[in-house]
């Protein structure tokens, strides 16, 4: 279905945000959220911004540059809960909404004069406010004929503004280096920078074939977006997953092998569990080990049939392991899972194991009734520290749906 | 050295008028932002360590722990949970008290507190209470968080 005006809608420092719903003392307050591990900053509020406190900042720079500062455990079951109180407030305002992160969703505006009665502008402030007033979540919003340049509306409104931007917006455009586009990095900035593209303006007057030569396809989508021609519609559902990735940070650098293995064991858990959710069995399983958030080690097996069998991946990843230098303090790791099959599109076999156990169903319902990790892998026992606290057990990447991280 | 969670702040709004003006509270109140909430400071630095705690029914602001050798009260800020568990305190007649804050302090880490802290009242000789920080070993997060190996007893949360 053809949509003739996207919006785009940001939750303003969203994990800040959430903490605020839920306690006032910390509105005004200098504040930071922490990850995984309580070292470093994955959010901050606009106060602890002034301070030059950046997303990624350890947490003892970050006392330095703001002594007043007040840090905050993440709780991504919390912030599940407000992101998924404003996808459905935003179904209810219009017809096509796509949840594209966990703060961030795109939606078919075409209806939200009609559906406030007010004109486009005073329609979108009065989502604003609806969104204010029902979820407590402060929000910026973009309206524009294409997705690109709605993004870049609601980014340039910021914090809590509202932008409509019109298929003639020059002055705009002029205003925004390429760099800020959603899907240009750094090296396709630099590209464009050398062919003197410096504003979203230069890009979008520049030669179309000459920016898919430079930027391929997804650079001409762009191109086109930009001139308000909407090329990418919106997607009210996730499209299968290539691969499916499971792991990150051990905590801090390791070299004893019972924690790796123990980390290594855990993330395969994880990972089974994703697999269970998107109702998926592996072709190939991977093991990427991390030294210093180098890759040092990538190891990839086939699986003799798709799985999402504990001992079966268990029996791929290890000898992985076995065979990846030791002599390297250990930082990340991931497994990932690739070659997926849709489970009821499996072919059958007589003479390999089922491609899942009555031992995984069994843990998979006894977690489903007592709680995640209730049974687990002995394997996992030296994380004691992890499993101690409950709060490890549910990350962004357990919130489903979402179109990118 | 000092050994614990080393301050705490609970929201002005909190606290009745008559504490503040009776212990002189004025003199620690801070502002995080212009638009952020005044709070009372409440650290174990203080000339007069002070506490503002739960007890018998009302909020009140309690000596934080003993330094006085002539009282009859443990010489200390805090009890660790696994003593006060072991009975050694029970010639104390130790009573549960649940210190009120809403951000605590740790080798300067501002982290918030959820719902408060517990604590145990101690009455010395002479009938007079001091509230002490119950203290755990830290979890692995906030051992990171702050760089220590204990943190408090928290109500209702864990860090």
């Amino acid at each position: 279905m053809g949509t003739s005006l996207m919006g785009h809608i940001d939750a303003d420092c969203f994990y800040v945000s959430c903490e605020r719903v839920r306690s006032y003392s910390l509105r005004g307050v200098p504040c930071g959220v922490l990850g995984n591990q309580g070292a470093c900053v994955i959010a901050k509020s606009y106060e602890l911004k002034a301070y030059g406190v950046k997303t990624g900042h350890p947490i003892w720079e970050a006392k330095k540059l703001c002594p007043h500062a007040v840090f905050v455990k993440r709780d991504f079951r919390w912030y599940e809960v407000i992101s998924r109180k404003l996808l459905e407030l935003l179904k209810t305002v219009s017809p096509l909404v796509e949840y594209y992160s966990i703060d961030e969703m795109f939606f078919d505006a075409s209806e939200l004069a009609r559906s406030f009665q007010l004109p486009l502008m005073e329609a979108t402030r009065a989502l604003q406010t609806l969104v204010q007033e029902q979820i407590g979540v402060p929000v910026s919003i973009g309206i524009a004929p294409s997705r690109t340049l709605a993004k870049l509306g609601s980014d340039a409104a910021k914090p809590f503004g509202v932008r409509v931007i019109e298929k003639q917006c020059e002055p705009f455009l002029r205003s925004q280096p390429v760099g800020e586009l959603c899907g240009v990095g750094g090296r396709s900035a630099r590209k464009l920078h050398d062919r003197n593209i410096h504003t979203c303006w230069d890009y979008r007057e520049a030669d179309r074939l000459m920016i898919r030569k430079l930027l391929t396809i997804k650079g001409e989508a762009l191109w086109w977006e930009l001139r308000g021609d909407s090329v990418t519609p919106i997607q009210t559902s996730r499209p299968p997953h290539k691969a499916i990735a499971r792991g990150g940070s051990c905590g801090g650098k390791t070299t004893d092998p019972d924690r790796i293995r123990a980390w290594v064991v855990r993330n395969i858990e994880r990972l089974i569990e994703a697999l269970d959710h998107h109702r998926v069995y592996a072709g190939h399983i991977s093991l990427q080990i991390d030294a210093n958030k180098t890759a040092l080690w990538l190891g990839r097996t086939p699986l003799a049939v798709p799985s999402a069998s504990f001992r079966t991946i268990y029996d791929a990843v290890m000898p992985m392991l076995e065979a990846a230098p030791t002599n390297h303090p250990v930082s990340h790791m991931h497994i990932i899972a690739e070659s997926l099959i849709w489970r009821n599109k499996i072919q059958k076999s007589l003479f390999f194991e089922e491609a899942q156990s009555p031992l995984d169903q069994l843990k998979h319902d006894i977690n489903q009734k007592l709680g995640r990790f209730a049974i687990r892998s002995a394997e996992t026992l030296p994380l004691h520290e992890i499993y101690h606290d409950a709060t490890h057990n549910y990350d962004i990447c357990d919130i489903s749906g979402k179109m990118c991280f | 050295m000092f050994l614990m969670c080393t301050g705490i702040t609970i929201a002005w709004h909190d606290v009745p008028a008559k504490l503040i003006q009776k212990f002189q509270l004025e003199e620690r109140i801070i502002q995080r932002s212009e638009t952020a909430e005044k709070e009372i400071l409440f650290l174990q630095r203080h000339r007069r360590p002070l506490l503002p705690v739960f007890y018998e029914g009302e909020l009140q602001i309690l000596p934080w722990g003993n330094r006085q050798r002539n009282c009859n009260a443990p010489l200390a800020w805090w009890c660790e949970v696994a003593t006060l568990a072991s009975g050694a305190w029970s010639i104390y007649h130790p009573e549960p008290a649940e210190i009120q804050a809403n951000f605590g302090l740790e080798r300067g880490v501002w982290f918030q507190i959820r719902e408060g802290i517990q604590g145990t009242i101690i009455h010395d000789q002479h009938e007079h209470p001091y509230v002490y920080m119950l203290l755990q070993p830290s979890s692995h997060y906030y051992q990171v968080m702050t760089g220590y190996n204990r943190e408090p007893v928290f109500l209702g949360e864990q860090i």
